[in-house]
């Protein structure tokens, strides 16, 4: 059915690293520069795309892979090691975000005034065929904090609504909302279209 | 779509439809949003929009974009190379500085110990496990030790392993504590008091050992055991068969202890007859002409009056030290001034050390003339060891940094900002500074505070450096502006170092340098610390990993179903 999400529950997942986990916890250097190696770029790009520069990404990439080393043994081996990882990168991007107080006004909004409004599907339509990928991500930049790590959670490390709703705090039955109103910034920031970006009406 | 009923014609919310396409709807209202979407074109094309604009996002977000910068492919090898040799160099520098500390101090102080009578073989044996205190308590030594280990072991964790709840560190160094309290009266025959106003009556015997405390102690009976004494005002008038160990404001021992006394207090007199030996650390030490003490006696003290009879040698630090009395033994005197009077008697040598020539009257009876000596004061600046000395030390504040930043990036980088804050750093370096030592101290006059108290000292001493090392990084960044990656902030903390060491070796005004970094540092510490022990609202860090459906790999975004 055309109805099922994007994204990679059918794409081949990497192999888990439980040998590696289990000699880098054991403090063997090179199974740590393994792990390192493996992971490092996925990390960064999630940095990469969850804050405003590209040195905040790279001393975020670090930092957490620091913070890592030390929580090794707190991994339970019998989960997904790159969902775990992702789950301490978010909090970490996340606090780093909210430290700097990076969120913006919209971000103080009331979460319970779920956005129920039926847009123009033709304009949608329109305006994301014309969009190119990069295009996407320039707009990315223009997205508040909790937005942009809402997005990138979901669409990046394909969070569940719960791993999202722990990470950014909130309940999880505003998850949806928080990602509807992502879009709706994010599609403000694609077009400039106020009409799209509030929802138009049915 | 005029024909359909009224409901169908409601087109569906946005909020729906991106629920429909996360799959976060329950079976029946995502078969119901299926049978509309077949039916409404609007709300069909609405939602091949989202869908099709969930993929563009994923597709952006998953493109490789951009590969991993240099600075990130070499932080893992530079990391790893550079910790094997920091740890060669951090064992080499510790190993040099325990020899180090051992020549220096202990041995030193081994052989004054030894020369003054005390044949102890081991420093800490001989200050903490020996004597009266553990009379009754030998089986429990190993507990204090392991219990000492646990307390360090958790103040360790609390510092290095965040993960270790707070609560559990505490809660076990707790444990240790209360088990160590309440075996005591298991341990032994011991009689333990405490009263406001307590005396033991002339005529009253207590047959084992006393643990007293109070305001104003008077012991005019007999102590069978030892006696273990803290209060404000203490007067031993009786006859004490074992040891007596105090602390106390003001201590008189007017009677007579078989064993030795070890004691601080702010004013001791002793007046009475002693067995065996006196150590005593105290502002004012008054022994008495009739006074006789069978061993030997060590002292710490402002003013140290010895009328008496001493059977063996003396060894006394302070700031004057006045000998009227006989001294059968050696004595080893270091302190701002020494009188000798015409009615002393020294039989040993006598060894002298201060800025001041010793006074010694003619009359008085030495078995040989005082040995003079001015003591060497480490700031010769005309002297070459000296610089070589401030490189070698320097250089150990660099290694002692590198290796604590090393181990602890996060908190020395955490510490370094928080000394920004000059006003609260500076103010908490203060309170810190000195409250620290000060509440050691007081926990280190009871018993069961001793370890407690001497694991603070250290790590408050461990501080000192730290703070230094700390605010090098801080003047480091003055000078090479902020950074916030480990490796260059170690650079500029090694420089900073550098500058630092420099300005304490200005003559007369380095010591403000030096001590001023010192707490500063330990201001910018504690308010870490503080931070860190504050309830965090909301966690940031997941406890338990959560499983998701599956993760996304490295690869291009290519599983993006059509």
């Amino acid at each position: 059915m055309g109805t099922s999400r994007p994204g990679r529950m059918n794409a081949p997942g990497i192999t888990e690293p439980t040998e590696a986990i289990a000699r880098a916890r054991a403090g063997d250097a090179e199974a740590w520069g393994e792990l390192y190696r493996d992971y490092a770029p996925a990390i960064f790009r999630f940095c990469r795309r969850a804050l405003p520069t590209r040195e905040d990404a790279e001393d975020a990439t670090m930092e957490i892979f620091m913070k890592l080393k030390a929580k090794l043994v707190q991994y339970d081996a019998t989960r997904s090691f790159s969902a775990w990882l992702y789950k301490v990168a978010a909090n970490h991007c996340w606090d780093m975000l909210r430290r700097r107080k990076i969120r913006q006004d919209k971000e103080t909004d009331d979460l319970e005034n779920v956005p129920l409004e039926h847009p123009d599907p033709g304009q949608l339509e329109r305006l994301i065929e014309q969009r190119t990928s990069a295009e996407v991500r320039k707009a990315l930049d223009k997205l508040g904090g909790r937005a942009r790590m809402a997005l990138v959670m979901r669409y990046y490390s394909d969070m569940s609504y719960d791993e999202i709703a722990d990470a950014l705090g909130v309940r999880r039955a505003f998850v949806g909302v928080v990602l509807l109103r992502a879009r709706h910034e994010l599609r403000q920031a694609l077009e400039g279209n106020a009409a799209l970006a509030a929802g138009g009406t049915s | 779509m005029s024909n359909t009923p009224e409901e169908k014609m409601k087109h569906l919310d946005e909020m729906t439809l991106l629920l429909y396409i996360e799959r976060q709807l329950d079976r029946a209202r995502a078969l119901e949003i299926s049978a509309h979407t077949q039916e409404c074109d609007s709300c069909r094309t609405l939602l091949r929009a989202m869908e099709r604009e969930s993929r563009l996002l994923t597709r952006a977000m998953l493109e490789e974009d951009e590969p991993l910068p240099s600075r990130l492919v070499q932080f893992q090898e530079r990391a790893r190379k550079s910790m094997q040799w920091i740890w060669g160099v951090a064992f080499g520098l510790a190993a040099t500085g325990v020899y180090a500390f051992y020549t220096e101090y202990i041995e030193l102080w081994l052989k004054q110990l030894e020369t003054a009578g005390f044949g102890g073989t081991n420093l800490l044996g001989l200050l903490i496990f020996q004597g009266t205190m553990w009379k009754g308590w030998q089986s429990m030594i190993t507990l204090l030790e392991v219990l000492a280990m646990v307390t360090l072991g958790g103040l360790a964790a609390m510092f290095f392993r965040r993960r270790i709840r707070r609560g559990s560190a505490l809660a076990l160094v707790f444990a240790g504590l209360c088990t160590v309290l309440a075996m005591p009266q298991g341990a032994s025959a011991t009689e333990i008091r405490h009263e406001e106003r307590l005396t033991i009556a002339k005529d009253e015997v207590i047959h084992g050992d006393l643990y007293a405390a109070g305001g104003r102690i008077r012991v005019e009976g007999t102590v069978e055991g030892d006696l273990v004494v803290a209060g404000g005002d203490i007067e031993i008038s009786g006859h004490v068969l074992g040891d007596v160990l105090s602390s106390s404001g003001n201590l008189r021992v007017t009677g007579q202890v078989d064993g030795s006394v070890r004691c601080y207090a702010g004013n001791l007199l002793l007046k009475g007859k002693i067995g065996r030996n006196v150590m005593v650390a105290g502002g004012d030490i008054n022994i008495d002409r009739d006074t006789k003490i069978g061993g030997s006696v060590t002292s710490f003290a402002g003013h140290e009056t010895i009328d008496g009879h001493v059977g063996r040698d003396v060894l006394a630090l302070g700031g004057q030290v006045t000998i009227t009395g006989d001294i059968q033994g050696s004595a080893k005197i270091r302190s701002g001034e020494l009188i000798i009077d015409s009615s002393a008697r020294v039989g040993g040598p006598i060894d002298f050390t201060s800025d001041n020539a010793p006074q010694v009257s003619s009359g008085a009876k030495l078995a040989s003339p005082v040995h003079y000596e001015k003591p060497k004061h480490r700031e010769d600046y005309r002297n070459v060891h000296y610089y070589i000395w401030q490189v070698i030390w320097t250089a150990a504040y660099v290694l002692f940094g590198l290796v604590l930043f090393a181990l602890m990036p996060k908190f020395s980088a955490d510490a370094v900002k928080a000394a920004v804050h000059y006003g609260a750093s500076a103010g908490l370096g203060v309170l810190v500074g000195f409250g620290l030592p000060i509440a050691a101290c007081i926990a280190c006059v009871t018993v069961v505070g001793l370890f407690v108290g001497l694991a603070t000292l250290s790590l408050w001493y461990g501080s000192l450096y730290f703070g230094a090392v700390i605010i090098g990084a801080v003047v480091g960044q003055w000078l090479m502006g902020r950074t916030s990656e480990l490796w260059p902030l170690i650079g500029r903390m090694a420089v900073g170092v550098v500058i630092v060491r420099l300005f304490t070796i200005i003559p007369h005004v380095g010591w403000v340098f030096k001590y001023g970094a010192a707490f500063w540092g330990i201001g910018a510490i504690a308010l870490v610390v503080y931070r860190r022990f504050q309830p965090v609202i909301a966690p940031s860090v997941p406890s338990a990993p959560y499983s998701p459906p599956l993760p996304p790999n490295t690869t291009v975004g290519g599983a993006v179903p059509a």
